[in-house]
């Protein structure tokens, strides 16, 4: 300090007072009034003052010097920047005047420096002082170091500062643009603005409020999307705000349909007035008083979709970087909107192809479940021998395909699935499309692949390129082997029926053939009747029991109901349960009809006490069964043989003998007519079970 | 076949009432029945015991077709016609092709047939 040493000899020798270098604040000091400083003059100062005066001065680095009581305030050219326009007001004047906007802060610092003797050292704290007529948010990193006095005692506070606003703020700008930056994929442009809005919330300092508004053209309204700072739907931040709408309250508050006009890269500022009521401040003392308005247009679009509403910092210039970083704002919230409009058409066009694939699936498990239901098969193949095609999974199961394995090629069908004289049919049917064009249908016989016979309509048009030229076949293969089996058994039952009945005609006719060769006409009527109803009787206990056979009893007692109230007392009937074959009722049926006719003219039933013993049963005669049958009058006026044979002995003895292929005799015994039967039981008796 | 003797018919039809109405034209045409049946067993053991010169044959025997009967005519060269309420065109080849009487029948119609037995 030899330097330091000779600038005070040398001034006091010069000046009669001191000299404090050439700095600008040292002219200011030796020229400044210190009459009415409490520092005092210069020349009075303690020499630990001046020592630390001398090291402030010549520091490059911002240094202020609190001094004595009043704390009276010195510093060097580099703290000019801290204290904006208070210099040079500021020299030697208490602290406490010089910044009573921040006392609050630094008073009890500064004094617990001084009188306690321990320095402070304090990081980016946040001071807002009075700079060029604002109040300013203002970082600083700095130390109050005690400074002794020539006494020994504390004269005063030392303290070296350097201002970080800029770092402070900067990072803070830079971690909100990054968080933008990192938002995760919005599904729609509104969760991008909401998302975009939680960023935006933490970083209260740069925007004490926002707002974010879609334009809905075609209503003439902008719609809130989301706010920071302030509660949605207030004046402040309507939920829907009609375009251009002059009302001071209700209308376009903000202007936005000038916002909506803007390009990129153009702004509107607006004052934030009375109109908007008490605006929230967010972390701020005051309230915000200007609001800067950008325009949100897409990636790609030329017309803003969204307006982001900014509050500007009340304790901050909304100089280049701040407006910078609005900017970079309002352009992280476009593409995180475009992000999630593109995300959304992309969700919406991978919604649609799953929609189209569920449908396609949908019409295939139809259209699959459709040939399941009508047995139908289809096949599309390019008309070549030896190719497979592509067969639906019906056509395998309709010919017991194993369904995983290709189709045989239509050669390998020849043989496997059809005769080969019918795939020559079908063949000869596809060449014939392949060359015109024409399509066919065709019923053929097949084979399953275990060898069961199917029935199949094939039916067969031709494909075409798109310029008309024919590629191949189109062919459904529909299993109608139900529908052909019971169309045959239609067929069958209604030759059996046209058979039967030709037959019973043939009967009828004969009958009235029979009649009328030996009765009178008034007797022929009569007996024909009588026999035709006989008939008609033992029918219908055929058609009841479904042709297969009648109960002997029921027989004997249709064919006898006129005498029905004798059964039991003269009309006497013993055997079991016996079924007998049709033909073999009907020849049963009629003679029976015959001997009671005949008993009812002559014989026991013709009088009042004669008896009619009915009976029939299985014997055992020699080596095979037996079928036995007696009609015994007695009691009735003495039998007198006939001396002419009429149409009732030939159906009483030829008939029955006939029909039963057995023994059959007639004996007009004086005592009654007896009837006998006795045939073979397989020619009578039906079986127990199923149909001859 | 001696002009002094009679001509013989067998009937084989198995529905009695039919057979008896045959058997009376059969005689009313002046022939004599050779004999009845009305199962394909029956008939063929007549036509191999009998002395037949004809035969009217009904195409359906209890259930069972008659055609083997006539395979043993044809092979006996014995005339006969088919009786059938079946249509000609239905029943097998062995029968189809014989002389056709569909029931019911008129009764010249079966006249003219039995008659044609004989020639």
């Amino acid at each position: 300090m030899t330097a330091g040493a000779a600038w005070i000899d040398v001034a006091e020798r010069r000046s009669g007072g001191f000299f404090f270098g050439d700095s600008e604040t040292a002219a200011a000091i030796a020229a400044a009034n210190w009459t009415r400083s409490p520092l005092g003059l210069p020349q009075t100062w303690p020499k630990r003052l001046r020592v630390a005066l001398e090291i402030c001065l010549n520091s490059a680095f911002p240094i202020a010097i609190f001094w004595g009581n009043e704390l009276c305030l010195l510093y060097n050219d580099a703290y000019h920047g801290l204290l904006a326009d208070k210099h040079p007001r500021a020299l030697g004047r208490p602290a406490r005047e010089v910044w009573p906007e921040i006392w609050d802060v630094i008073g009890p610092m500064l004094q617990g420096a001084l009188t306690d003797g321990l320095p402070t050292r304090s990081e980016d704290l946040q001071l807002h002082m009075m700079r060029n007529g604002r109040r300013d948010e203002g970082y600083f990193t700095f130390s109050y170091s005690p400074t002794p006095d020539d006494d020994g005692t504390i004269g005063g506070v030392f303290c070296p500062v350097v201002e970080t606003t800029d770092r402070v703020i900067g990072e803070r700008r830079l971690r909100t643009l990054r968080d933008l930056a990192a938002l995760s994929r919005a599904e729609d442009e509104g969760e991008a603005c909401r998302l975009a809005a939680s960023v935006l919330a933490v970083n209260g300092y740069d925007l004490p409020f926002s707002a974010i508004y879609r334009f809905d053209e075609t209503r003439g309204e902008a719609e809130l999307m989301a706010t920071t700072g302030v509660k949605p739907g207030g004046r402040v931040a309507p939920h829907r705000i009609p375009l251009g709408d002059p009302d001071p309250i209700r209308g376009d508050i903000w202007g936005l349909a000038e916002v909506a006009r803007l390009t990129p890269g153009r702004v509107a500022i607006r004052t934030i007035d009375a109109r908007f009521g008490e605006p929230p401040c967010g972390p701020w003392p005051a309230a915000p008083d200007e609001a800067v308005l950008f325009p949100i247009v897409l990636l790609g679009q030329d017309r803003a979709v969204a307006a982001l509403i900014v509050a500007v910092n009340p304790f901050k210039r909304l100089d280049a970087a701040y407006a910078y970083f609005l900017d970079r704002v309002a352009a992280k919230i476009a593409s995180a909107m475009t992000d999630a409009r593109a995300y959304a058409a992309e969700r919406e066009r991978a919604e649609e192809i799953r929609v189209r694939e569920l449908a396609l699936r949908r019409t295939e498990a139809e259209l699959r479940e459709a040939q399941r239901l009508g047995r139908i098969g289809s096949w599309r193949w390019s008309g070549r021998h030896d190719d497979r095609g592509g067969g639906s999974p019906y056509l395998a199961r309709i010919f017991g395909l194993d369904p995983n394995a290709p189709p045989p090629s239509f050669a390998e069908q020849k043989g496997l699935l059809y005769a080969p004289a019918d795939w020559q049919r079908l063949d000869a049917a596809t060449r014939e499309t392949l060359r015109t064009g024409e399509g066919f249908e065709l019923d053929l016989p097949a084979h399953r692949a275990d060898g069961a016979a199917i029935h199949v309509t094939i039916r067969s048009e031709a494909v075409r390129d798109e310029r008309g030229a024919i590629v191949g076949l189109r062919s459904t293969v529909q299993d109608i082997t139900e529908r052909k089996q019971a169309q045959e058994r239609v067929e069958l039952l209604l030759r059996e029926v046209t058979h039967r009945a030709k037959n019973l005609l043939t009967v009828v006719r004969a009958v009235a053939r029979q009649t009328a060769r030996r009765d009178s006409p008034m007797a022929f009527a009569q007996h024909f009747d009588q026999r035709i109803a006989a008939l008609g009787a033992s029918h219908d206990l055929l058609v009841q029991n479904e042709w297969r056979g009648v109960e002997l009893h029921a027989l004997t007692r249709s064919q006898l109901a006129h005498f029905r109230d004798l059964f039991g007392s003269r009309i006497r009937m013993e055997g079991p349960t016996t079924v007998v074959k049709p033909a073999a009722s009907q020849a049963i049926g009629m003679a029976l009809h015959e001997l009671a006719t005949n008993a009812g003219k002559y014989g026991a039933l013709s009088n009042d006490v004669g008896v009619v013993r009915i009976a029939f049963g299985v014997t055992d005669k020699g080596d095979a069964p037996h079928f036995e049958m007696d009609w015994r009058e007695s009691g009735g006026p003495p039998v007198v043989a006939p001396k002419r044979h009429g149409f009732g002995h030939m159906v009483i003895l030829q008939m029955a003998k006939h029909a039963l292929g057995g023994h059959v005799t007639l004996d007009y015994a004086p005592t009654g007519v007896v009837w006998k039967v006795s045939a073979p039981l397989d020619n009578v008796i039906e079986p127990a079970q199923g149909e001859d | 076949m001696n002009a002094n003797e009679p001509i013989r018919i067998l009937v084989v039809e198995d529905e009695p009432a039919i057979a008896a109405d045959l058997c009376f034209v059969v005689e009313e045409v002046g022939y004599e029945i050779g004999g009845t049946a009305s199962s394909v067993d029956e008939a063929l053991k007549l036509i191999e015991d009998e002395d037949i010169d004809g035969v009217i044959l009904d195409a359906n025997l209890r259930g069972v077709c008659s055609s083997c009967v006539a395979d043993a005519l044809r092979a006996k060269k014995l005339p006969f016609f088919v009786l059938s309420g079946y249509l000609q065109r239905q029943l097998p080849e062995q029968l189809s092709g014989a002389p056709f009487l569909a029931k019911p029948y008129d009764q010249e119609e079966l006249t003219s047939r039995i008659l044609a037995l004989a020639k």
